[in-house]
């Protein structure tokens, strides 16, 4: 599918620094208020019509798989020419979508929240990347909230160790995610040897676009550990027992930016 | 507070009501009590989701019932404005406490779907069957609205009036009796609808005998309100065969010191 919108966002080599520094880059802008107004619509309909699994584990609405609103966000943005200057312009996305929703979290009724100190929140809540069975144990940096309006939109490298902050406002927090592949993993072998139950295929690269305000913290915001990807990649590089038991394409974390056509220019030579 | 309510505002609130049946204190809901009761409705629908079967229900009744007592919901009227305010309409402390609430949540309509057309009704009507072969006719005092999120685009759902129209209910039941609204809405001269827009934090007073409708939701939003049905504490309990109390329709201002006072 083409981009349809009129606007162009070229990346810069210091927002691909910062992306391999980090592991993520914050897109702010990106979503014109039309477009997260009817993606919005389009969701809350899906949860007042289709209703709610009373469960945290459920993704609710499963009917959006295919919806024109949802795509927009993607399509009519410059946001995939954006991941198409990071990964390649011949970068794939994954079927589906993601509706990511986070309700606000109760507290006691009798009384206020339990408003303890964000960094004790923090210090609790672990990364993960998405799928991994088993994380690697190594020392994390301080995880950072990622602050975002309406309309802003993160990408993210696959390593990078995440998680979702409290959602202590009285509002709900929407974001739409979106996953992609580069045409890499098309050449690549699949590691056959690994336990079948525990193969993770993983993926290129995440992309998150957000409709509602998570301007503060503890609004269900997303919550990177900052440059763990890096950690993550060494890890492995020392681990690929692990790597190999775990995933169906291990080289391609010991070799992380082998996927991101689009910071070859930046990145040293020692990491391709 | 009380001082502005009446001097500079009072007189604007009681005329509305008096002439369209209706009148709007605006902000009154503090942001925290607002906030409370969305975070308790919000984070009911991820504990205990949302059951396609019974959505016509919530829809009918109250969403998150188990909520409908939770003092976080009853809370959002207890602030001095809002307080002030009711106390100025219907006489200090003289509302019957702790009536369960119902919880309002408009999930926005598609651009496909077809314009539904609304519809003016009284609150509480009960429609014949065989528990009530006669039907009936359940009415309070006033039906309050506290606006929990934003909606004043014309497209955002909410409530919707046929402003003075009430004074025609007057007229029809001076003429025809109290007891012929049992059969249904009365065939009456309406004027046009009008949609009131609410900001997150108003309380809207509509009287009983103002005819009303929900609009569709065509915003994006979750239009998110309470409503109540206040009682005065004169007011009896009205089912159709528990000793009718019919003197709030037929002395329609009884009930209302602040708005004939």
């Amino acid at each position: 599918m083409t981009s349809e919108h009129g606007r162009t966002v070229g990346i810069t080599d210091d927002q691909k620094r910062r992306f391999l520094q980090d592991g993520f880059l914050k897109l702010p802008g990106m979503v014109d208020s039309v477009l997260v107004r009817a993606a919005l619509r389009t969701i809350n309909h899906s949860l007042g019509y289709g209703g709610i699994a009373p469960s945290v584990f459920t993704e609710p609405c499963p009917d959006l798989d295919r919806s024109d609103d949802i795509d927009a966000l993607l399509y009519k943005s410059p946001l995939f020419d954006v991941v198409r200057q990071m990964i390649g312009r011949d970068v794939r996305r994954l079927d589906g979508v993601q509706i990511a929703i986070r309700f606000p979290r109760d507290g006691d009724p009798s009384g206020p929240i339990d408003y303890e100190a964000p960094v004790e929140r923090l210090t609790r809540l672990t990364p993960h990347i998405d799928g991994a069975k088993r994380m690697p144990k190594v020392d994390l940096p301080t995880p950072r909230q990622v602050l975002v309006g309406p309309g802003d939109a993160i990408l993210a490298h696959y390593m990078l160790g995440h998680g979702v902050a409290e959602n202590l406002s009285p509002d709900i927090r929407y974001t739409v995610y979106f996953r992609f592949n580069s045409r890499v993993r098309d050449d690549t072998p699949k590691n056959v040897t690994g336990n079948s139950d525990r193969d993770v295929s993983g993926f290129t690269g995440l992309l998150g676009i957000y409709l509602s305000d998570v301007t503060g913290e503890d609004k269900g915001n997303l919550t990177v550990w900052p440059g763990s990807h890096r950690l993550y990649q060494r890890y492995y590089a020392r681990h690929q027992g692990e790597a190999e038991q775990d995933f169906l394409y291990p080289g391609l974390l010991t070799h992380m930016w082998r996927e991101w056509e689009g910071l070859s220019d930046v990145v040293p030579e020692e990491d391709r | 507070m009380r001082t502005m309510v009446y001097d500079e505002l009072w007189d604007d609130h009681a005329g509305s009501l008096r002439e369209e049946g209706f009148c709007v204190f605006k902000g009154v809901v503090p942001d925290d009590a607002s906030g409370a009761a969305r975070r308790a409705i919000y984070s009911a629908l991820d504990g205990d989701g949302l059951d396609p079967a019974w959505l016509d229900v919530y829809r009918r009744e109250s969403f998150a019932p188990q909520l409908r007592r939770d003092p976080r919901i009853l809370g959002v009227l207890d602030g001095f404005s809002a307080t002030t305010a009711l106390d100025g309409l219907f006489g200090a402390g003289r509302l019957r406490k702790n009536d369960p609430a119902a919880i309002r949540l408009e999930f926005p309509s598609l651009p496909s779907d077809r314009d539904a057309h609304v519809v003016p009704a009284l609150d509480g009507w009960i429609r014949p069957s065989r528990q009530f072969p006669e039907g009936g006719l359940i009415n309070h005092t006033a039906l309050a609205v506290v606006q929990l999120t934003d909606a004043t685009a014309g497209d955002d759902g909410g409530i919707v009036v046929w402003p003075g129209a009430h004074r025609a209910m007057i007229s029809f039941v001076e003429e025809r009796g109290a007891e012929s609204l049992r059969s249904g809405f009365p065939n009456i001269a309406l004027p046009e609808p009008r949609r009131i827009p609410l900001r997150r934090g108003d309380l809207a007073i509509v009287h009983y005998l103002t005819p009303r409708a929900l609009a569709a939701n065509r915003g994006a939003q979750i239009n998110t309100s309470i409503h109540f049905h206040v009682h005065h504490v004169d007011h009896y309990s009205t089912f159709w065969n528990s000793g009718l109390h019919w003197s709030a329709i037929t002395d329609p201002w009884k009930e209302w010191p602040g708005v004939v006072g």
